[in-house]
């Protein structure tokens, strides 16, 4: 008996199946496409990453609890959309980020960006990137100054994993920088003489940076996974990264001195947050365009802004700028970028009329 | 069938949902006849009839007991012979206080196929009179009359038929019978048509691929024809709409706010060519129809031809219904409509009875949209469901208006597949009604 409330409900209507494709399915196979990256965060970054995640995921469920039932929505925490929130935040925080960090980063994503507007559905900027803006400036210095290495090279000096999770967050361990500031700073040239540049290791994640992006291999696991259970579809991560790649091989060399189309477009896609972006944040269904025409000019859109904060702009990583901008852009997307309707085409039109 | 034929579809979106033909193989019977018909005299689109007798009248069989009003009406006749017992205002599916003539069974029964007329000689003129006169309507579910979409305006020729032998939604297989038992009769209408509309070039007969003994029949039958084919057709609903078709086999797109004649296409359902051939051969109107009874639970389901005006209680009691069922619906469970109560007869829409069991029946749930596009990808025209849904809700109809609300066709894809199950036809159609009822207001 199909009978809905309010204005749907004025009569009995059609369809009487459904298909069995419901929210909550969405939610958890996201869920589960982002555990491998979480997986490669606690290999490379030790328990620091452990930690991380449980209290963002603890932080996440309470806020959502209490706001929910603020809210007079119930209690929402099973639709695993806040899991997915509180994982892509974890993903996107230093190794030692001290529990403030977290906590109330993560606060602000789920209170703020996404209950304050309406909750689920209704979040104008994906959550997990707004809690990362938040904290990147609230505590700018804990964000980008500190980067850890991964305990992998200490594991090969004889440490447990234990010993080397304390020793990548000491203070002393922790002046290397991520592969895209020093890029910024110091060119190639410093690129190798700290020894980072190295595909590989940029391509599996054995290099400093947050917990959850730096797997490139992880990632790509969840992303194929979301495409074989048609939850997501391909054009926006794929097009973005391409378009990254494309416009770092012709600007990439300017900033080196090396001139145009010279640029390392392979290092620009596997280094920073790029690919967990793009598979995780960019595409997020609520905060992207509904068309396919939307979505790529959405995507060609990210790509060209984080290229540019990323060579010309203050900061050495763009990703989580560009999609917060482009996620306040998306209602005028949906406006002007709309499927092309049957029977509308001229030729038909026309055809019409003077027949 | 052959595996190099060429698969027809559509260009856009569609889904699959459970096809549950449980009755693919049970031929065609005659369902009995009721104590009692109820006929309403608003069984097509446009102007119900007005009724020709009163109360205590004798009429037979085939009688003429509703007259056509207006341009867009079709006539209605006896289903039996019998007795008028009561003329009554009662609600139908789809319209409020229609008059039904209840007819109490009585009398003799009349062998129509006894007699076979000769048409050959016939103009096409009174060839279409003769489906007027028998009340024909399009069977797949629209019920457009049929003498009026045989007669396209001036100016607009014809050269393609398509008869829809599609049967794109689940659970439905009458048409895949009637294109398997009705065979001699549909290649005679097929002919009927012809004389009727002579620009007709080629004819073509879609069958969907889940229906490959269909499609081989007839394959063989028309062997070393050229002018009908067999066009063989993906298993994706909505393949069996009007639209949907024409680009499937044509190529070409109906023009919004237009008709099939538009570009020279004129689509008839099988069931349909069927009744054109029974009031063309042998003068039965159409006061019979097939339909599929059927549902998970069902005691006798299958194929039955049905008197119109048969309350669906009186199939109840020949076929069963399951224990526990959720709905009950008149047609199929993509596009049919949900029956209130046992009483509603059978009318010349319906096209099937399906009965939902509780784990199918879709129930709305109403949550957040998550803005997935899943409804842009499977809306076969085109449309954003989602935007429109989200206009009609907040009463800004002639905005939705501007952006498609009328191209929609109601097919229900997108409410099918909404992960947050809004229902997402109920409030497009909900604006619509809206905006025609504005529109009316403002002319005042």
């Amino acid at each position: 008996m199909a009978k809905a409330k309010g204005k749907a409900g004025a009569g009995l209507f059609s369809p009487h199946i459904h298909s069995p494709f419901s929210v909550e399915k969405v939610m958890w196979d996201v869920v589960i496409a982002l555990i491998p990256a979480g997986i490669a965060g606690v290999y490379f970054f030790g328990a620091n990453a452990l930690r991380i995640i449980a209290i963002s995921l603890v932080t996440g469920l309470l806020t959502e609890l209490v706001m929910g039932i603020l809210s007079k929505r119930g209690i929402t925490i099973f639709d695993g959309s806040v899991v997915i929130t509180s994982l892509l935040f974890a993903y996107n925080l230093p190794p030692a980020a001290p529990w403030y960090v977290i906590v109330f980063g993560n606060m602000f994503a789920v209170a703020i960006v996404k209950w304050a507007f309406g909750g689920l559905g209704y979040n104008f900027m994906n959550p997990a990137i707004g809690g990362r803006l938040f904290v990147m400036i609230a505590w700018s210095g804990v964000m980008s100054g500190r980067w850890s290495p991964t305990i992998r090279s200490f594991m090969e000096k004889g440490m447990d994993f234990w010993q080397a999770s304390q020793a990548i967050v000491s203070p002393e361990m922790m002046t290397s920088a991520s592969a895209l500031t020093v890029l910024k700073i110091d060119g190639y040239a410093g690129l190798y003489k700290q020894g980072l540049f190295d595909y590989w290791n940029l391509f599996i994640g054995n290099v400093p940076g947050c917990i959850g992006e730096t797997s490139v291999l992880a990632i790509l696991i969840g992303f194929v996974y979301l495409l074989v259970r048609r939850v997501i579809t391909w054009e926006v991560p794929v097009i973005y990264v391409g378009t990254v790649a494309f416009l770092s091989w012709i600007f990439g060399g300017l900033s080196h001195g090396t001139g145009w189309f010279t640029g390392d477009a392979l290092f620009h896609i596997l280094s920073g947050g790029l690919m967990l972006g793009a598979c995780f944040m960019a595409n997020d269904s609520v905060t992207s365009p509904l068309s396919f025409s939307g979505n790529v000019f959405y995507a060609l859109m990210l790509g060209f802004l984080t290229t540019m904060i990323r060579l010309f702009g203050g900061y050495p990583e763009g990703v989580a700028f560009s999609i917060a901008v482009m996620n306040i852009f998306v209602p005028l997307i949906d406006r002007y970028f709309r499927p092309s309707l049957y029977g509308y085409r001229r030729a038909v039109l026309k055809k019409a009329r003077e027949s | 069938m052959d595996k190099k034929q060429k698969i027809f579809t559509f260009k856009r979106g569609g889904v699959h949902p459970h096809e549950n033909k449980l009755t693919a193989a049970q031929p065609i019977v005659n369902a009995d006849v009721p104590p009692l018909v109820r006929i309403p005299m608003a069984q097509h689109l446009g102007a119900p009839a007005k009724v020709l007798v009163s109360v205590g009248d004798e009429v037979k069989e085939g009688q003429r007991i509703g007259e056509a009003t207006g341009m867009i009406s079709a006539h209605i006749h006896a289903s039996v012979s019998g007795v008028v017992t009561a003329i009554e205002k009662a609600n139908t599916l789809t319209a409020k206080q229609i008059d039904f003539v209840v007819i109490k069974t009585g009398g003799s029964f009349h062998n129509w196929v006894g007699e076979k007329f000769p048409w050959e000689n016939l103009s096409s003129q009174q060839l279409v009179s003769l489906v007027q006169e028998a009340g024909v309507v399009g069977l797949g579910g629209a019920t457009f009359p049929t003498h009026v979409k045989l007669s396209p305006p001036p100016g607009k020729v014809v050269e393609t038929l398509i008869l829809n032998g599609a049967e794109c939604e689940p659970y439905l297989t009458i048409d895949h019978r009637m294109l398997l038992e009705k065979s001699q009769e549909i290649l005679t209408a097929i002919e009927i048509v012809r004389r009727i509309l002579p620009t007709i070039k080629k004819v073509y007969i879609g069958i969907e691929i889940n229906k490959e003994d269909a499609i081989d029949h007839w394959t063989a039958l028309l062997a070393g024809r050229s002018d009908i084919t067999v066009a063989p057709l993906k298993t994706r609903y909505p393949q069996g709409g009007e639209k949907q078709l024409i680009q499937a086999i044509t190529g070409k797109e109906v023009p919004t706010k237009g008709l099939p004649a538009d570009i020279g296409v004129l689509v008839e359902n099988v069931s349909t060519m069927n009744a054109i051939y029974e009031a063309v051969v042998h003068h039965k109107p159409l006061i019979e129809r097939g339909l599929t009874y059927t549902g998970k639970g069902v005691a006798k389901p299958g194929n039955y031809k049905v008197r119109i005006g048969t309350p669906i209680s009186h199939l109840i009691e020949s076929y069963g219904k399951p224990e526990k069922f959720a709905a009950m619906i008149s047609g199929g469970p993509m596009m049919g409509l949900e029956i209130p109560d046992e009483n509603i007869p059978v009318v010349k829409s319906t096209s099937g009875i399906v009965f939902l069991s509780p784990q199918e029946d879709y129930k709305v749930e109403d949550r957040p949209c998550i803005r997935c596009a899943k409804c842009l990808a499977v809306c076969p025209i085109g449309l954003m469901p989602t935007e429109l849904a989200k206009l009609a809700d907040n009463f800004l109809v002639e905005e939705a208006a501007g952006i498609g609300l009328f191209d929609c066709i109601e097919c229900g894809a997108c409410a099918y597949i909404c992960p947050s199950k809004i229902p997402l036809v109920g409030l497009i159609r909900y604006g619509k009604e809206f905006y025609k009822r504005k529109q009316a207001q403002a002319k005042k």
